[in-house]
């Protein structure tokens, strides 16, 4: 891993703590200045968090490996039956 | 404002301080230039949201 991922896994982490503090911050505000700029804040941080893995992503950081249809249709049926 | 309303928002100032310095030092050991230039915007934004949090707070006390 070289160190310039290491940068950018540790923002990816401050980005999501921080996320949460806005999630929690907008849930349980009931002034609306506050909540409206917690939940704009929130709105901020998730899109900068999207944008970084994004990055990461492109500079072959991250591999991402999608299931194949069956997995998914295993699934399907299973909720279905339930 | 509520004391937990406020509570949330010195938390949420915490954290985009903690970023900010983070980002500088980011900045300052990165070797590929485009994420330098990426991590000097996200800089900016986290800029933006602690000055818009202290502002909230700010207004709340000239209220």
């Amino acid at each position: 891993m070289s160190n310039d991922q290491k940068f950018l896994d540790s923002y990816l982490l401050l980005l999501k703590s921080t996320v949460e503090v806005y999630v929690h911050g907008t849930l349980e505000s009931s002034n609306s200045k506050v909540r409206n700029l917690l939940k704009t804040c929130l709105d901020s941080t998730m899109s900068m968090q999207e944008v970084t893995y994004k990055e990461m992503t492109n500079l072959g950081f991250y591999k991402i490996k999608n299931i194949d249809k069956n997995t998914i249709c295993q699934t399907l049926n299973k909720v279905k039956e339930a | 404002m509520t004391q937990k309303e406020l509570l949330y928002v010195e938390d949420a100032i915490g954290h985009e301080k903690t970023i900010i310095e983070n980002i500088k030092d980011y900045i300052n050991c990165l070797q590929d230039e485009n994420l330098i230039d990426f991590m000097k915007k996200e800089l900016k934004n986290h800029e933006r949201e602690q000055k818009d949090l202290i502002k909230l707070l700010e207004s709340e006390t000239n209220e």
